[in-house]
């Protein structure tokens, strides 16, 4: 091959190519990152106490004695578990309830601010157009989406979401045992090489002396925060994936519904009553058994269940939703 | 890295998540990254990573990598003809190794070394497969000489 042909080559390519600009949205970067960073060491633990429980399991066959164990129910809280979601959570059964007979708001999509302030001083604002149908757009600005939408420049299909959504949904009038297992396992892959050990809300996870030796030297190597307090992951991923849930499928009652009683059956998310600017909240905080690292808190309005402020790791989250039309959007109509 | 992104998959929205979703694996193995002998090498090869997974993902989509390629026939520095629109689709054409050799040496420029750490084989490999890629896109580069 001709070194002419070569150079051509390189040439044109760079010619394709051009000086488009771009700049990478850090906020989103980081976000993601520590989202995936988190998931990682979570499927270490789970890998971990699953490994246990299979030798466990094998001892007890093999030995031929002993009872089986009966099945975890998923929905049913631990007995373990201190403080009930029953009288506490009160409110936000109630709230779900209603949440389930409400009409569906009119419009084909739901625009969603969302202004985060992030502890250092940080604001950033971000415009999200979640469309019924599952599409999502994206824009730093709102006078920036029309051009998205006309464009038909749709994000990244991905798949948890829609899972998210769905699982929502199943929550709000569905098997919640069901629902809380589609929620809890909406991003991870359809067929994973290592079966989650899924838990039922509120259980501290038994864990073998050996794993917590482990997860202490992942202390340590400051890969894990927190091997003292250890999760229960069923619980952090149900309660990471309803944060998501509420962004991405937020416009519908029923997906609020959904995610209102899936958060209610776990005993670590507290539920208070208050104002916020003039209007009834409440106030879900979840300990650290369900967020793996420290308080997070989601308040959300007292009559509509619509997301207000979710405060977590550094940043607060603050949301405003309206239901648009797509057709409008496209139009700058909104 | 954007620009590698765009031609390893033909489309410039495609490649804004790529880089994306790339930085964002990049964030979240730091360590590993600070660690590597050559840390933009290990991002690099994160986003090649990426973009076969993206490739699996969405290979049942029809990408048009015309879509945002206006000008359909220019003259480039040396006076000859070279149909981007054809070029990049017969980039898009190629297995995915041959076509991330073709991105990383000619594009990026780096040497075959480089690219045999950045795709994790051998330069043996890298020579054998810029050398058929260079072979099925030598009619769309020529096509001006005639």
């Amino acid at each position: 091959m001709s070194h002419e042909t070569e150079e051509r080559l390189s040439t044109a390519l760079q010619d394709i190519v051009g000086d488009r600009p771009y700049a990478p949205d850090l906020d989103q970067i980081e976000t993601r990152g520590r989202k995936l960073r988190n998931r990682r060491v979570a499927w270490r633990a789970t890998a971990g106490t699953g490994f246990v429980a299979a030798v466990a399991a094998v001892a007890v066959a093999t030995a031929g004695v002993g009872t089986q164990a009966p099945a975890h129910n998923l929905a049913v809280p631990s007995s373990a578990a201190t403080g009930g979601a029953t009288d506490a959570n009160a409110p936000l059964v109630q709230l779900a309830g209603y949440l389930t007979t409400a009409a569906q708001p009119q419009g084909d999509a739901t625009l969603l601010l969302r202004d985060q302030v992030y502890t250092n001083g940080l604001k950033v604002d971000v415009w999200d157009l979640h469309a019924d149908n599952g599409d999502y757009y994206f824009s730093k600005t709102r006078g920036g989406l029309p051009a998205q939408v006309k464009g038909d420049h749709k994000q990244a299909d991905e798949a948890g979401r829609k899972n998210v959504v769905a699982a929502a949904k199943q929550a709000a009038d569905g098997d919640l045992d069901q629902a809380r297992k589609l929620m809890a396992l909406a991003y991870l892959p359809a067929n994973p090489k290592v079966k989650p050990t899924l838990d039922p809300p509120g259980a501290k996870p038994a864990v073998d002396d050996k794993v917590l030796e482990k997860l202490k030297v992942l202390a340590q190597n400051g890969i894990h925060e927190d091997v003292s307090d250890l999760s229960n992951w069923t619980d952090n991923w149900v309660w990471n994936d309803s944060m998501d849930a509420l962004t991405v499928g937020g416009g519908s009652p029923t997906v609020r519904a959904g995610v209102l009683r899936l958060l209610g059956q776990m005993p670590e998310v507290k539920v208070t009553k208050g104002t916020l600017d003039g209007q009834a909240v409440l106030t879900l905080a979840a300990g650290s058994l369900a967020t793996g690292d420290g308080t997070q808190s989601l308040i959300v309005n007292a009559d509509t269940g619509l997301p207000i402020k979710y405060v977590a790791n550094g940043v607060t989250v603050n949301y405003t939703a309206t239901r648009v039309t797509l057709a409008d959007v496209a139009n700058g109509q909104f | 890295m954007h620009r590698t992104a765009y031609l390893l998959c033909g489309d410039w929205y495609l490649a804004d998540d790529l880089v994306q979703e790339a930085l964002a694996k990049a964030y979240s193995h730091w360590r590993k990254v600070q660690r590597a002998d050559s840390p933009s090498a290990y991002v690099r090869r994160i986003l090649i990573n990426e973009s076969r997974r993206s490739w699996r993902r969405n290979r049942n989509l029809t990408v048009h990598p015309d879509a945002d390629v206006t000008d359909i026939t220019v003259a480039d520095l040396s006076d000859e003809v070279v149909n981007r629109a054809e070029l990049l689709q017969a980039l898009q054409s190629l297995p995915a190794r041959q076509r991330a050799t073709v991105v990383l040496r000619f594009l990026e420029g780096l040497s075959e070394r480089e690219t045999a750490a950045a795709l994790g084989c051998s330069e043996g490999t890298v020579k054998s497969q810029t050398s058929r890629a260079l072979i099925k896109l030598k009619s769309v580069l020529n096509q001006g000489d005639h």
